[in-house]
């Protein structure tokens, strides 16, 4: 079995992760194993949709022709490849869906955000898939900052003595497009390790600098883009309208069914709201790159 | 609004780019919305290319997944998403009614009311959609005749843009897939005669989908959607599904402007590949 750190767990796996921290531990919080995973959740209580079938405490996923995976009490994953597809593939979609549905079953928020640190602080950029927030995080790389987290960051709210909201990291690797690589600059990310054979996107991995510690959340940028758009605009967003948008930006928040995870959500962004600025930024649909972006924001960080 | 009574909820708004489906999805906006139009809040319900609405459903990125890997799943998705419906939903596609790699249909038959399809003389398509692509007419002239003809293609495998690859083969090949090949039913309503007949024209299409509407408000729907009306809009306020690189998505919508665009070679190439089917809905 393997030892891992990843979204702040303790992860006992079968399956070897790359991308996850080695870490030695007592306990585990996660097991991941591969095996045959049930065809529905145990109860009737359950929802069904076109891949999955999700219940409170259990969640189904079959992407075909390349695994189905069950996870279960925040503390269980089976996966069930289909016979000779890649490892790569079968990782990519467990880092993804299948974690958010752990981390959901524990009661945690999975933001759809990266996250840059400097000094102790982090600064996060969320956004759904093709807002730019990888690339983007990538670039202030090369300018003083250090990638914290890519795609997942998993907030956390602090304590009387330690106000303000924080946040652990999915795990030491970022994940760029080709022609993102080629966009920045060539001699600091590769073309190394694809993350799935046939698409042209690759994980960098950045295990020497990664921090695997809960940071406070100092700033909070949310990327929007939009056909309307013709110009990069940053606004900084009222409470009510940092709620409303970050409450969009959980990771895959169709798996939040339960209200009493609702409410623990609610609870959370309040206290985010009302410690963290968040700017929201809108781009065209198409036609800008990261540098013009960090141009945009940069009186802000 | 008919009755829903079983699950056939989709109506596919259908064509070959640059046919008058944005005309026809602001005309049924305004007859879902006393007679109004705004042209960036269209009250039709999206594009089937439409990745977030994948997304949302599949529960997974579907950037990380091969354009072949979204085809298998896609009518799976608007399965899904038909169930959650509580009334008819009009879904814009310029996809060619084809199938994905297990040889199922990607469009959705057994959820589908039925597909209006809109279909223009494709001598008029050609200036129209050089100024859409931001390209030469003869380049647009290539592209009505190109079986392997996709929007939004994506170089290298790539599948990340805000919408799919649409597979939408020339112009010949997509209106017989989209007029013979399906099980549900499908009128086709002439560009020309949305022009020339507009009343006689969406009535006709009114009734077939079995939307209730009085003369009155068809007549109001269609000036509020006139090509002027539109055309004003985008002016002074622009239009979101504009291209970047063109210049104004409403450019003349008047038809015949090929005599003045293409030349004798292109016209005459134009209309001995396809024919049959210009023969067939008069347009030779």
């Amino acid at each position: 079995m393997f030892r891992y750190w990843g979204f702040g767990l303790n992860i006992l796996s079968q399956i070897e992760f790359p991308e996850l921290l080695p870490k030695e531990f007592d306990k585990e919080d996660v097991t991941i194993e591969i095996g045959i995973t049930p065809l529905k959740p145990e109860g009737d209580d359950f929802v069904k949709r076109p891949f999955s079938c999700i219940a409170e405490k259990e969640y189904i996923l079959n992407i075909r022709n390349v695994c189905r995976y069950y996870a279960a009490n925040g503390s269980k994953i089976i996966a069930e490849p289909v016979p000779g597809i890649d490892q790569r593939s079968i990782r990519l979609f467990l880092l993804g869906t299948i974690m958010a549905a752990i981390l959901y079953q524990r009661g945690s928020l999975p933001l759809h955000a990266a996250a840059v640190e400097k000094n102790g602080k982090l600064t996060l950029f969320a956004g759904k898939s093709g807002a730019g927030k990888s690339t983007l995080t990538a670039l202030l790389a090369s300018n003083g900052y250090s990638v914290f987290s890519d795609d997942i960051c998993v907030m956390h709210s602090g304590t009387k003595d330690k106000p303000g909201v924080y946040c652990t990291a999915s795990y030491p690797m970022i994940k760029l497009w080709d022609d993102a690589i080629t966009q920045l600059d060539g001699d600091l990310y590769t073309r190394d390790y694809k993350i799935r054979p046939e698409l042209p996107k690759y994980g960098q991995f950045f295990f020497e600098n990664f921090n695997s510690g809960q940071l406070p959340v100092e700033k909070i940028f949310i990327i929007h883009p939009t056909g309307l758009s013709h110009n990069i605009d940053v606004i900084k967003l009222n409470t009510l309208k940092s709620f409303r948008q970050l409450e969009q930006q959980a990771y895959k928040n169709q798996l939040i069914l339960s209200k009493k995870l609702r409410a623990v959500h609610f609870a959370l962004l309040s206290q985010l709201t009302q410690h963290v600025p968040v700017y929201e930024i809108t781009r065209p649909q198409v036609g800008t790159n990261s540098a013009q972006l960090f141009e945009a924001i940069k009186n802000q960080l | 609004m008919p009755d829903l009574i079983n699950s056939e909820k989709i109506v596919w708004l259908a064509s070959f780019p640059k046919s008058g489906n944005t005309w026809f999805r602001a005309f049924l906006t305004a007859l879902m919305n006393n007679g109004k139009v705004e042209i960036n809040a269209l009250k039709t319900d999206g594009i089937f290319s439409d990745r977030t609405l994948f997304d949302l459903y599949a529960e997974i990125e579907s950037r990380d997944l091969t354009d072949r890997e979204v085809k298998m799943m896609i009518a799976d998705v608007y399965r899904f998403y038909a169930t959650q419906l509580n009334k008819l939903n009009f879904i814009k596609v310029h996809d060619a009614f084809e199938t994905d790699e297990a040889g199922l249909s990607i469009i959705p038959e057994d959820v589908t009311r039925c597909a209006i399809y809109i279909i223009r003389n494709p001598l008029d398509i050609v200036g129209s959609l050089a100024n859409h692509s931001a390209c030469s007419i003869q380049d647009a002239f290539e592209m009505l005749n190109n079986h392997n003809y996709s929007l939004a293609k994506q170089q290298g495998n790539l599948n990340r843009n805000a919408q799919f690859r649409q597979y939408v083969s020339d112009w010949s090949s997509h209106v017989k897939g989209w007029t013979l090949k399906p099980s549900f039913p499908v009128i086709v309503i002439r560009y020309e005669d949305m022009l020339t007949n507009p009343f006689e024209t969406f009535t006709k299409a009114v009734t077939f989908i079995g939307l209730e509407a009085t003369p009155d408000q068809i007549s109001a729907a269609i000036r509020a959607s006139s090509f002027e009306q539109l055309s004003s809009q985008e002016i002074e306020k622009g239009f979101q599904e504009k291209t970047r690189k063109s210049k104004q998505f409403f450019r003349s919508g008047k038809m015949g402007v090929w005599k003045e665009e293409l030349n004798q070679e292109q016209i005459s190439a134009l209309r001995e590949k396809h024919e049959e089917i210009m023969r067939l809905y008069n347009y030779l």
